[in-house]
């Protein structure tokens, strides 16, 4: 049984946070919470407790790369797994941003149907 | 001592200075070779290309001096940059401006002087190209002509420099545009594909009979992204920014791979593939395999588009020399002479997009092309009408 069941999810922009929550709660069957920057998910992920985040990288109030690097600080999450989604797909940039301490890079458009199963292959990577 | 006065443009000279970004910068050999050529025509030990700072002169070269600076206070240059004529002084040490400066009085003994200012648009004079010599003399007219002349090369060096900081510039905002418009083209077709994606979900769960018009909105927002990805990938390529991440590819393996990636449109496309195995077994050559396959891919994919239904694509190896030859063929009616100068060039599609099995973007030859010529390789087609199509590529092997 894997112990990937609970993924936060960041993302500033309302349409494509309900094709995402569609595609990982009821596709893929995750147990899913959704923020709309970074700094609301500093605020909820100690409650939340998540095996995974999915985060954005542009976005207000608090960006991806900062959002990761608040994340990291703390003890209990400095290792979980992070995966930016982004729509930024230059190889230098998904480099750049594998260099920040990412786990993995989705980029955008992604297919809703088969996002579950990236999100798992790229978190059993690091098991 | 007499200071050289402060010119009235002062602030706007410090400001074309500081635009050139050349203070502090390591010695170049185009200015070493004007300075070199300035001290040999007028026959002195010293010459300089000196730049006049808020506090200081700097010496962009210095021919015959070690110093790289001097407090502006004692600089005969910034009594040069006060005209747009040549600055002569015979005899310093009877010159009430300069017989008791300590650059005359002591090292360098500056006995002669002779400044061409640096003159950039609008008159604004940045420093001079100047001789200096450790005795009274003079120089002839041949010679301040001269000093002139190579002054005016100084100041075409120093355009050189801004223009070539523009097109960094330029260079760097295009990569800003083109990540930009990336991101900005990619973010709305997130949502669109997304949710045509799962109302497809839905609907497949439901219904077997897919609503033809969501068929229709996906098939198209695909497309758009298609042509967005080949927008981008081309502009990269066309801006000098194909960069090649390079293995050793192992190419039967790779023209497996792609076949195995094109069998759902090939299937669609109502024919099929056949790879004709080579007489040697290991073929590698030193490439960028996610863009190989790209290309590979490219040519499967328009082999099926332009394949009568039934037909089939064949795909072959073979090696000359060090190259090796990819084919890929279809078969068909061959390409109309009058299209075959379109191939390869940009949004430029043979025949009707409305009788084609599956629409393309136009841009995937030119990319194909950009690709291989990238690994200096070559890239072609023969056909004839009436007779199978074959598109080729080479590329240089490594065993």
């Amino acid at each position: 049984m894997s112990d990937l069941n609970k993924i936060l999810y960041v993302e500033d922009q309302k349409d494509i946070q309900l094709v995402a929550q569609y595609a990982l709660e009821s596709i893929a069957r995750f147990e899913l919470k959704t923020c709309n920057n970074g700094k609301e998910a500093l605020e909820v992920i100690h409650e939340f407790a998540p095996d995974l985040i999915l985060l954005d990288v542009m976005m207000p109030v608090m960006d991806g790369p900062t959002t990761l690097k608040n994340i990291r600080k703390q003890d209990r999450f400095s290792n979980i797994p992070i995966i930016f989604m982004t729509a930024k797909v230059l190889p230098n940039e998904v480099s750049e941003l594998l260099d920040l301490g990412a786990t993995g890079v989705i980029t955008k458009p992604f297919d809703p149907v088969s996002l579950g199963e990236q999100v798992r292959d790229i978190y059993n990577k690091t098991r | 001592m007499i200071k050289g006065n402060l010119p009235a443009n002062e602030a706007q000279r410090l400001a074309a200075l500081n635009e050139l970004e050349i203070l502090d910068t390591i010695e170049e050999q185009a200015y070493d070779d004007l300075t070199d050529l300035a001290s040999n025509i007028c026959n002195t030990p010293v010459s300089l290309v000196s730049l006049i700072d808020t506090d200081r002169q700097w010496f962009k070269s210095h021919h015959g001096l070690d110093a790289r600076e001097t407090p502006r206070d004692f600089a005969f240059c910034a009594h040069a940059i006060n005209s747009d004529d040549l600055f002569i002084i015979e005899n310093a040490d009877n010159d009430e401006r300069f017989h008791d400066n300590p650059l005359v009085t002591n090292e360098p003994f500056v006995k002669f002087y002779a400044g061409a200012p640096l003159i950039l648009k609008n008159n604004i004079r940045v420093g001079t190209l100047c001789v200096i010599d450790h005795q009274p003399r003079k120089i002839n007219q041949s010679q301040r002509n001269a000093l002139q002349a190579l002054a005016r090369q100084v100041v075409t060096q120093f355009e050189l420099r801004l223009q070539l900081k523009a097109l960094k510039h330029l260079d760097h905002a295009k990569d800003e545009f083109l990540s930009m418009v990336s991101h900005e083209l990619r973010t709305p077709l997130t949502s669109l594909i997304g949710s045509l994606g799962i109302l497809e979900h839905q609907i497949n769960q439901h219904d077997k009979e897919i609503n033809p018009m969501l068929s229709i909105a996906k098939r198209n927002s695909d497309q758009l992204l298609l042509i967005v990805n080949d927008i981008l990938d081309l502009s990269k390529m066309e801006a000098g920014k194909l960069v090649l991440d390079l293995t050793d590819i192992n190419l039967i393996d790779l023209m497996q791979q792609a076949v195995k990636l094109n069998e759902t449109y090939i299937e669609q496309c109502l024919c099929k593939a056949i790879l004709k195995q080579p007489d040697t077994e290991n073929l590698i050559v030193r490439g960028d395999e996610h863009r190989v396959l790209q290309v590979l891919s490219n040519l499967i994919s328009n082999a099926a588009k332009f394949s009568p239904d039934g037909g089939t694509i064949k795909l072959s190896v073979t090696t000359d020399n060090h190259q090796v030859c990819i084919s890929v063929s279809n078969s068909g009616s061959g390409i109309p002479l009058e299209q075959q100068k379109m191939l390869f060039k940009k949004f430029k599609q043979l025949g009707s997009t409305s009788n084609q099995k599956l629409p393309g973007t136009g841009l995937g030859l030119s990319i194909c092309k950009h690709i291989i010529e990238a690994h200096n390789g070559e890239i072609g087609f023969e056909s004839k009408p009436g007779e199978d199509t074959t598109f080729y590529f080479k590329l240089n092997l490594l065993n």
